[in-house]
Parts: structure tokens; sequence; C-alpha cells
């Protein structure tokens, strides 16, 4: 549900609406849909009523999607997770802020948005001034996780395909990785990027490119 | 059109983010290039590649204790509010300057965050006008009150000047306030001059404007209102 005219943007993860975007996201949407059927609104009413719990109802309906934003931008499962949970405990302390012109959604994956940047920024800072190379994105190559149940061969071939597109993404610049996520997994349009980047309509235009362009090269090399 | 032109027009048509008529340019290219067709393949690919990534990352991640790892950290009771800074619900943390497409015809900073005057023109102005009225004293002299016939004097056509100049600046700063509270200004339907203000600099009621793209300042009269200006 949404207030005011702003919906929810498409997303690859499926929210009350499944769609056709995967088993295993559906599975897992479905999973945390369960919980409460309230809409967003009726939700914040009561937590703003003091019943803190109906804020369990909002994020188990989008840890997912905020965790897939997270995920995309920061590259790695514990910053992810970091940024996913500090995201909504900040959305909670501000809800008294959230005016409802938008989406419940669309106001945390901006705060996501913005805690990424912002935790990018502090990284870069900090390398700089330590240049310390055990923080370079040697932890992010390294992180595997339990695969979906496959046959063998199908499943070292996803995995395989998976390991490519993941390296291809990290070697993206920030700026870059940022549209495309926000483009493919939530599926901004460019003024929405632009207006939860900062940056011009053309200039998110010109990064999308030039991400693709990168990304394409990268894939194309691993394959030859 | 360069390749790369052709190129981005393919994604911006792919994006379905085409203005005017580059749909039906788009289309075109694709019935006649193979390239631009295998660029929208392309893209299509890596868009399902990207997703794949991202979803099974989420699929792999585990939410059971993300509820309870959230609420250990958040306070008691209802929310209150103070939070450092959370953004904007119509606008978000700004990476850099946004260059929204619907920005106002008139660029106003705050004028508490405006700088103080850094230089004065009124004395440079009054310089010449204090010349012209004692040369019309002069001229008055001389022709001995025979104004029946005479052709205005420069004080008079400065006044002149200065008062229609006023108006029409009046007008200006009309529009202005109005370009300032409209919600979705319209250049082409509203009609109105346009300009961006670099800096003011003002002694009082009068106040230099200098305009970006162009070499003369504009100059805006300032009604008092009680309690702003």
């Amino acid at each position: 549900m949404t207030h005011g005219p702003a919906g929810p943007p498409k997303s690859i993860l499926p929210e009350q609406d499944a769609g056709d975007t995967g088993e295993v996201m559906a599975a897992a949407a479905q999973e945390a849909l369960t919980y409460d059927g309230s809409d967003d609104g009726a939700l914040v009413d009561r937590i703003m009523a003091g019943e803190q719990d109906a804020y369990q109802s909002l994020v188990q309906r989008y840890q997912g999607r905020v965790y897939a934003v997270a995920y995309g931008m920061m590259r790695n499962r514990e910053d992810a997770r970091e940024m996913a949970q500090e995201a909504f405990i900040k959305a909670y302390n501000s809800l008294p802020h959230f005016r409802r012109e938008s989406s419940f959604y669309t106001w945390i994956y901006r705060i996501t948005v913005n805690l990424c940047i912002d935790s990018q920024r502090k990284a870069y800072r900090a390398r700089e001034i330590a240049l310390d190379e055990q923080m370079l994105p040697s932890h992010i190559s390294n992180q595997t996780g339990p695969t979906p149940i496959l046959g063998p061969s199908q499943s070292y071939a996803r995995k395989e395909l998976r390991g490519h597109i993941k390296e291809a993404i990290d070697q993206l610049p920030d700026d870059q990785r940022r549209v495309i996520v926000l483009r493919e997994v939530e599926g901004l349009s460019y003024k929405e990027i632009a207006e939860s980047t900062g940056a011009a309509e053309g200039t998110v235009m010109s990064r999308l490119y030039y991400a693709r362009k990168r990304l394409q090269e990268l894939l194309k090399e691993v394959r030859s | 059109m360069s390749p790369e032109e052709r190129d981005q027009l393919i994604q911006r048509y792919y994006d379905g983010e085409t203005i005017g008529n580059e749909s039906a340019q788009a289309r075109e290219i694709l019935e006649k290039d193979p390239e631009a067709r295998a660029l929208i393949e392309q893209l299509q690919s890596l868009s399902d590649k990207i997703k794949v990534e991202i979803q099974e990352a989420v699929a792999e991640e585990d939410f059971s204790t993300y509820w309870a790892s959230i609420q250990s950290r958040l306070p008691q009771g209802p929310p209150t509010g103070e939070v450092e800074t959370v953004p904007d619900e119509d606008q978000g943390l700004l990476e850099e300057p946004a260059i929204p497409s619907d920005r106002p015809d008139v660029i106003v900073h705050n004028p508490s965050t405006l700088e103080p005057p850094r230089r004065s023109w009124l004395p440079w102005l009054l310089g010449p006008a204090l010349g012209a009225a004692v040369a019309t004293v002069v001229v008055l002299v001389v022709t001995g009150g025979e104004t029946d016939s005479v052709a205005p004097s420069p004080v008079a056509l400065q006044q002149a000047d200065m008062q229609g100049a006023e108006e029409v600046e009046a007008r200006r700063v009309v529009t202005a306030s109005r370009a300032m509270t409209a919600p979705s200004p319209d250049r082409t339907e509203r009609g109105a001059h346009s300009i961006e203000i670099e800096s003011v600099e003002s002694d009082g009621p009068l106040v230099m404007v200098l305009q970006e793209s162009s070499e003369e300042p504009a100059i805006i009269w300032f009604i008092e209102t009680g309690d702003a200006t």
C-alpha cells in the first residue's frame, strides 16, 4: 500500500506481489509476509501509539528488499546486514518525521542508500588516512555462503557464474554500482535514482551506461 | 549518430526513459541495425545476471535474527523523532549538488545566508545624477524658465526612465516571487523572464542582482512587507 502519489518502486524482490522473479526469493518473501497483513500506514499508527511490536511486521515485510539494496551497494554480507539493521533503527527513531508523502518502503530504502553512501565515504576516508591495505576489499571476494540446493553440475555452474558477476560488480566504482543496483534491483527510474543519490538525471544515465559497458567487458573477459 | 550515442539511445529505450520522438528513432534503429538488437539482448542478459546475483545473496541471508537484533537497539516506548539526520521524503541525501529538472526559474539563497555587501554602487550612481541636476539648473537659468516648448530635462528623462524601470522591475519581482512559490514552474507557459541570481548586494531598498550569463546587472526594488523584505 502507499501513502501519497509515490508508490513503492518496482523491485526484483517481491513485497505483497511476488511476481515471477525467482522461486527462491518468492519463498523468502512469502515467509516474510505471513506475519501481519496490516497495511503500512496502520502499522505506523500503531507504532506511534507505543506498540513497538508492530514494527516487527514492517521489518519482516521489507527486510529482504532493504538488505538487497544494502548488499548491492556494500558488496559484502556483514556490511549489508549492518546497514539494513541500522536503516530500520534509524527509520524507527525518525517515524515522527515520516510525512507519508511516499510509501514507507520508499522512505526506508532512501535511508538505506544514504547510510551506505555515508559508510562508503567513511571507509574511503579511513583508507586514505591509514593507507591500511588490510582494509582493501579482499574480504569481499572471500565471502561465500551456503548455496541453494541444486544438482552438482548445476550448482557449480551457477556458483561460478555468480562469482564472476559478483567480481565484476565489485570492480565498478561506487557511483556506478549505486545506479546499477537501484536500477536493476529496485527498478527505479532515472529520476528516482537521481533523487535518491543527489545526482542529475543525465549523470545517472551516463553512469548507468558506463557501468553496463564495463560489466559487459568484464564478463566478456571472463568468458574468453 | 556515433555508436556511443546510438548505444545510449538504445539503453534509454530499453529502460523506458526515452523522450519525444526518441522511441520511434530507437525502433527504427533496431529494425535496421543488428548491433542495436544485440545490445538489447545484452542489456537483458546483464540485468538478469545482476538480479540473480543479488537474489541469491538475499536468499542466503539469515533474517531470523533480524528483529531481535533491531529490537534490542530500539529505545523504549514510541519513537521520539530524535535522530541525527534522515532524508527528506522528496529528496535523498545529496551526494553532490543535484540539478533537478523542475528547478524554479529564479534561485534565491536564504537571505540569512547572504554575505554582507562588499561594495556599494549607490555613490557611483549618485555622481552622474548630481551632475545632471546641476546641468539642468544651469539650463533653466540660461533659458530663463521658458518651459513651454522646452524638451524634457536630462533629470526628468532619467526620472522617467527610472520610474519605468521601477515598474518593470517591480513586475519582475512579482514574477520572481511567483516563480519561487510555484509548485511546478513551466517556462513556456508562464512566459516570464527567467533569471538566475548569482549574488545580491544591497545598501537599502536598492538591490543589485548579478545574473548568470549576463554582463549587465539587473535591479530589483524590494518592498518592505513588515517581517521580511
